[in-house]
C-alpha cells in the first residue's frame, strides 16, 4: 500500500450482532435437537446436522467479517483478515457488481435487506456487504475505477449505485461526510 | 447469496414455531376435547359411558396434562418425525395418513407447474401480440377458466376422462392400487388420474397470472430502454428475454408463496368432490372430531409447504432481480 491518503474501514461489531445471534441460534438449535433426540434417524441427521453445519459456516464467515479491515485510496483497495491480505489496484479492476438481497416483504416495505459489492480482479474477487462502515465510499471508489477502466456496468449495478447516490456514468462528489450506508 | 440464503433459512425456524403454536391454540379453541365429542357420540347412540374408561383414555392420550406441556410434547415429537397419535383411528398419525402427504405434495406441485406452464407462454404472447385475435381468444379462455367453479369443471373432466380414456371415476389411482406398495404400475395409475385435479386446481390460478404477467410485460415493453434497443436493431426475441421479461416475471416468482396456500386450500374442496386420497378430506374430518394431533400434523405440514414456498420464491427473486428500491423507505 502506498503513502497516498488512505481510509480504513471495518464491519462495526454492532452490525454483526444479528449475524452472530443467527449463527449461534442455528447451530444450537440443530445440535440441541440431535443431542436430545431419543434416536437420530438419517433424515433428522441430514436436516438438523446440515442446519448446524451451514450455520457454523455462517458463523465463521461472520468472524472473518469481524476481523476484516479494508483500506481504500486512489490506487486500490486492500483487505486484511484472518485468511490473509489481498490487494486489488483500481487499474486492475475487471468487473463491478452491486446486488441487493431482500425478501419479498422487505422489497415491498423498502426497508431491510442488504447490498453486496463484488469487485473482480484478474486473480481475485472481493466481496463486501453494505453493513461495513464506509460502504458508500468504497462503492464510490469502485464506480470511479470502473469508469476510468472503461468497464461495462450492468443496468442492475448502475441502478443500485444510483440508489445509494453514486452515478456510474459521471463524476459524483465523494461521500466523505456520509460514507456509510444502511438500509 | 449464500449469506442471504442462510439468513432467510434461519427465519423459517421461528416462523414455523410460531405457526405451530397458533395451530395448537386454534385446534384447542373449541370447548371440550376429543373425548367429550366421543362421549356425546356414545350418548347419542344410547350407549353407556364408563367414567373410569374415559379417565383412563384421558390419561393415555395426555389430555389431562396442562396445555403448554401438551404443546411442547407435540412439537418435540414433530421435530423427531413423530406426528403424534390419532384418537379417532387409534393409530399413530403417520400410519393413518399413509401416502396422503406425498400425494398432496404431488398434486400441489403438479398444479403449480401446470399453472406456470400455461400462464407463462400465454401471458407473454398476449402482451407481445396485444389486441390481436390470439390475445382476445386466449384472454377469453383464461377468463372462462377463472369464472368456472372448480367443482363443476372437476365433474365435467371426470366424466370426460371416463368417457374418452376409461379412467375410473374419482380418486388418484385405480381402486386395486389403494393401500398397495408403490410400483411402476401404481405410479402410472396415479399419473393417469392426476391430470384431472391438476387441471381443475391449476386453471383457477392461471387466468389471474396471465393477466398479471401481461400487464407487467406491457408496462416494461413501453419503457424507453426497450424503444432504444429496438431502434438500435436488437433482435426482438433477444430483447424480450434479456430485460423486459426478466423484470416482468417478478410478481410471477413472488407468487409462488401465495400460490401454495391457494392450491392446498383449493385442493381441500376439490379432494372432496373428486374423492382424492389427499389430506383435504381427512383434515376436515379430523377438525370436526377434534382429533387434534391428526389435524395439527396436517396443518403443520401445509404450513411448512407454504413457508418453504415463500423461502424459495425469495431466493429466486433475489437471484432474478437484485435491484434495490429505496424511494420513501430507506435511511442512510
Amino acid at each position: 500500500m502506498s503513502a497516498a491518503v488512505t481510509d480504513f474501514y471495518r464491519y462495526p461489531p454492532n452490525r454483526l450482532v444479528g449475524d452472530y445471534l443467527r449463527s449461534g441460534v442455528g447451530v444450537a438449535f440443530g445440535l440441541a435437537v440431535l443431542l436430545a433426540a431419543d434416536s437420530v434417524t438419517w433424515v433428522m441427521a441430514l436436516i438438523f446436522g446440515g442446519l448446524a453445519l451451514a450455520f457454523s459456516a455462517f458463523g465463521l464467515r461472520t468472524v472473518r467479517q469481524h476481523l476484516t479491515e479494508v483500506a481504500v485510496n486512489d490506487e486500490g483497495i486492500y483487505t486484511r483478515s484472518v485468511t490473509g491480505a489481498r490487494a486489488l489496484p483500481w487499474d486492475q479492476l475487471t468487473a463491478l457488481r452491486l446486488r441487493y438481497f431482500g425478501s419479498h416483504r422487505q422489497r415491498k416495505s423498502r426497508s431491510g435487506g442488504f447490498l453486496e459489492l463484488t469487485l473482480q480482479g484478474p486473480e481475485q474477487r472481493l466481496k463486501l456487504e453494505s453493513s461495513i462502515a464506509g460502504f458508500r465510499d468504497i462503492a464510490w471508489w469502485s464506480a470511479r475505477a470502473a469508469r476510468q477502466n472503461g468497464l461495462s456496468i450492468d443496468p442492475t449495478t448502475a441502478g443500485n449505485l444510483l440508489a445509494i447516490g453514486i452515478d456510474a456514468d459521471s463524476e459524483t462528489p465523494r461521500p466523505v461526510s456520509d460514507p456509510d450506508f444502511e438500509i | 447469496m449464500l449469506a442471504y440464503t442462510l439468513r432467510r433459512l434461519l427465519m423459517m425456524v421461528p416462523t414455523l414455531l410460531v405457526i405451530s403454536f397458533i395451530i395448537f391454540v386454534i385446534i384447542q379453541l373449541p370447548p371440550g376435547d376429543y373425548l367429550e365429542t366421543y362421549i356425546a357420540e356414545l350418548q347419542a347412540q344410547g350407549e353407556a359411558v364408563d367414567p373410569a374408561k374415559i379417565e383412563f383414555l384421558r390419561q393415555q392420550y395426555g389430555l389431562d396434562k396442562p396445555f403448554l406441556e401438551q404443546y411442547f410434547l407435540w412439537v418435540w415429537g414433530l421435530v423427531q418425525g413423530d406426528l403424534g397419535y390419532s384418537f379417532e383411528y387409534r393409530l399413530p398419525v403417520s400410519d393413518v395418513v399413509g401416502d396422503r402427504l406425498l400425494l398432496t405434495v404431488v398434486v400441489a406441485t403438479a398444479s403449480i407447474v401446470f399453472t406456470y406452464l400455461v400462464a407463462f407462454p400465454i401471458g407473454v404472447y398476449t402482451a407481445v401480440r396485444q389486441y390481436s385475435l390470439g390475445d382476445y381468444t386466449l384472454s377469453f379462455i383464461g377468463l372462462l377458466g377463472l369464472a368456472t367453479p372448480n367443482f363443476l369443471l372437476g365433474l365435467i373432466l371426470l366424466h370426460l376422462a371416463y368417457e374418452w380414456f376409461g379412467t375410473s371415476i374419482g380418486g388418484l389411482m385405480d381402486p386395486e392400487y389403494i393401500n398397495q406398495p408403490w410400483s411402476l404400475a401404481k405410479v402410472g395409475s396415479v399419473l393417469a388420474h392426476l391430470w384431472v385435479p391438476v387441471v381443475v386446481i391449476g386453471t383457477a390460478g392461471t387466468a389471474a397470472m396471465i393477466r398479471r404477467l401481461r400487464a407487467n410485460l406491457l408496462d416494461e415493453l413501453e419503457k424507453q430502454y426497450v424503444v432504444t434497443a429496438r431502434a438500435k436493431g436488437v433482435p426482438p426475441v433477444r430483447l424480450l428475454f434479456k430485460y423486459p421479461l426478466r423484470l416482468a416475471i417478478n410478481p410471477f416468482i413472488a407468487d409462488i408463496g401465495n400460490l401454495l396456500p391457494q392450491v392446498i386450500s383449493g385442493a381441500a374442496v376439490i379432494s372432496v368432490v373428486l374423492d382424492l386420497n389427499t389430506t383435504g378430506q381427512m383434515l376436515v374430518t379430523a377438525l370436526q372430531s377434534q382429533d387434534m394431533y391428526l389435524a395439527g400434523s396436517f396443518l403443520m405440514f401445509q404450513s411448512m409447504l407454504v413457508v418453504v414456498g415463500v423461502y424459495l420464491s425469495d431466493i429466486a427473486l433475489a437471484a432474478l432481480d437484485p435491484r434495490i428500491r429505496l424511494t420513501g423507505g430507506a435511511t442512510k
